[in-house]
């Protein structure tokens, strides 16, 4: 088990009081599993995707990463944990806007501590499977929001992490790229063994995973 | 490690990306902390540049030691052997030194009148132009400052009364006077050396202070290579219980305290120009800081801990101050070397007693001026790059600028 969440509870204080936004919520992630998390706006999949990747801390609950109980974790761990065993792929893509595409990607292997030249070595390989090598120099403002996605998931995979959250991968894209990019993500995780946790409103991108789940007043569900 | 958070640092300070207000206040923060820098550089040198004139126009005038007995009647002989065997003392003169009325035509003037050795005026007092110091005829030479001369209308040659009426033995007895004649005028332009004093053989003073075969003191001059705690330990062992060793610092501490105080009080003052640039790092660092808040959640989100955010935003601050630190540093320490090697900045010598603008700097100032810098910049680094540390991943990420 690569991730494994038990009692997960959160709430945020409002003028009226606590809201309660997860209540006792309770997963697990094998590797190479891909898992879909659906739910109405504002119910919580977000915050849920946050703690999952040690982003924010639940209020209750324990979160196990690589046998690693995070609560017991100081923030020089837990970012260490972080870099090694989590990928993270936004709704939008959340690239540096100052870096190139290839540094984008070799940030955070120099984060790991990787050589320069196994870190290019590396952003070369992945940008020639998605076929945007040439694009290698360009800054993010200069390439398409699909290719841009695209960067964004490979620098979610770039540090081999046993984990990658998406939120919304695709909530930002026409559908012929939306395909694009999830096939994308099947071969990836096909190829490298990697457990994807996909938010989606999207039922073309849930029915691609295995297992499907649904947010509903605070706890996860299996999806209809 | 640390190479990881240079980088982005350094990509992320010069991002073209906003190049309009942060830019200008980093180069406005840059340009702050230079003209601070410069300034002290400078001010430290410029004071330092007379402190140094001070004390080698002082040094030349004053002996490097002086041994004063007070009460203690000397045997001049018995010193004499022992401070003629010595390699270390390149000359000495006893002396007298008391208060006198000089009277020259119907101008009159309280001066201090200066009895020493013949021959000691050059070698020990290093007054030069004057002409060696001889009694010649019945009138005692006498040597006065330009300032006295200038008061009393003096010129070599002319007659000048030297009145004692403080040694006077005799009550409502008439004051001892001597008649003299100006042998030279010299000038020091140090202090008030050049309004006050006046030189006589030791025998002309001893008999205008009727202290025969007694004297105030010796004055000293080392050679070069001597080490002056030593010598005054050794003058010391020779002289008679009572006596004290001083040197030319402890006979004029109060000036050179206040030099000292000087150059301190304008270091403080002119600290406060790189104070405010640094107030203005703060605020351009603030500024990066907000204009990179979702870039720090980026970050955060790849793994980026809260340390190594902190790094990058105060290695932003450091470049910013330390290229402004060397930047002015090494400005002022180029106009330093300039005016030092070409008088760049020339100055009336007859106002302020020097051709050019005297600077002096010690690598100890600018130890001094760097850490002064140094400090103050990571003090003002260390609060935006805290602000970037605290700043949470979720809430940074979704940030809208």
């Amino acid at each position: 088990m690569i991730l494994k969440a038990e009692n997960i509870c959160k709430s945020y204080p409002t003028s009226a009081g606590p809201l309660e936004v997860l209540r006792d919520v309770s997963l697990s992630l094998k590797e190479g599993e891909l898992i879909s998390v659906a739910g109405p706006s504002g119910c919580g999949k977000s915050t849920l995707l946050n703690i999952l990747g040690t982003l924010d801390q639940p209020d209750k609950g324990t979160l196990e990463i690589a046998g690693k109980n995070v609560a017991l974790l100081d923030d020089e761990s837990v970012s260490r944990l972080r870099s090694e065993s989590i990928g993270f792929v936004f709704q939008f893509h959340h690239l540096l806007p100052e870096f190139t595409i290839a540094e984008n990607l070799t940030i955070p292997q120099r984060l790991l501590g990787r050589s320069e030249k196994t870190a290019t070595d590396r952003v070369t390989e992945l940008l020639s499977k998605v076929n945007l090598l040439p694009r290698s120099n360009h800054r993010p403002n200069a390439i398409s929001g699909g290719e841009r996605q695209r960067v964004a998931v490979l620098r979610a995979l770039v540090n081999e992490p046993g984990i990658v959250l998406a939120d919304e991968p695709t909530g930002n894209l026409d559908v012929e790229t939306a395909r694009q990019l999830m096939e994308m993500i099947q071969n990836l995780a096909k190829d490298f063994n990697q457990a994807f946790l996909i938010v989606t409103h999207n039922p073309d991108v849930a029915a691609l995973c295995e297992k499907n789940l649904t947010i509903n007043e605070g706890t996860v569900i299996p999806a209809p | 490690m640390m190479r990881l958070e240079s980088w982005l640092a350094r990509r992320m300070l010069l991002s073209r990306k906003k190049v309009g207000l942060i830019s200008w206040s980093g180069i406005i923060s840059i340009l702050g902390v230079a003209v601070g820098c410069f300034a002290l550089i400078i001010s430290v040198a410029v004071l330092n540049g007379f402190e140094r004139e001070v004390r080698n126009k002082v040094v030349g005038f004053e002996s490097d030691l002086r041994l004063t007995l007070g009460e203690t009647k000397l045997n001049m002989d018995n010193l004499s052997t022992a401070f003629d065997q010595e390699s270390d003392i390149a000359g000495y003169s006893a002396f007298i030194e008391r208060k006198a009325v000089a009277i020259a035509m119907d101008e009159r003037s309280l001066v201090k009148v200066k009895a020493v050795e013949e021959g000691s005026l050059q070698k020990i007092y290093k007054i030069d132009g004057v002409g060696e110091m001889k009694v010649i005829g019945n009138k005692a030479p006498v040597y006065v400052g330009k300032g006295i001369a200038d008061r009393l209308g003096l010129q070599s040659g002319d007659r000048l009364r030297l009145m004692n009426p403080l040694d006077n033995q005799i009550y409502l007895g008439m004051p001892t006077v001597l008649d003299g004649r100006v042998a030279g005028v010299f000038e020091t332009r140090i202090l008030d050396f050049d309004q006050t004093y006046v030189f006589v053989p030791l025998e002309v003073g001893q008999a205008l202070f009727k202290s025969m075969d007694t004297f105030d003191g010796i004055d000293f001059r080392l050679t070069s290579s001597a080490r002056k705690d030593r010598m005054k330990a050794l003058i010391l062992s020779k002289a008679p219980a009572g006596a004290v060793v001083s040197g030319w610092e402890d006979m004029h501490q109060t000036l050179f305290q206040a030099m000292q105080m000087e150059k301190l009080g304008s270091m403080v003052v002119l600290s406060l120009i790189v104070i405010v640039a640094c107030f203005n790092i703060a605020s351009t660092l603030t500024m990066l800081v907000l204009e990179k808040i979702r870039e720090v959640g980026i970050l955060k989100t790849i793994g980026f801990s809260q340390v190594r955010i902190g790094n990058i935003f105060r290695l932003q601050g450091i470049f910013i101050g330390g290229f402004g630190l060397l930047l002015g540093g090494g400005l002022g320490l180029l106009f330093v070397l300039g005016q030092e090697r070409l008088g760049l900045i020339r100055l009336p010598e007859t106002i302020y007693f020097v051709q050019s603008l005297p600077v002096a700097i010690s690598l100890t100032d600018v130890i001094t001026i760097f850490l002064i810098g140094v400090i103050v910049i990571a003090l003002a680094v260390y609060f935006p790059s805290r602000e970037a540390r605290r700043l949470l991943p979720t809430e940074a990420i979704q940030y809208e600028k």
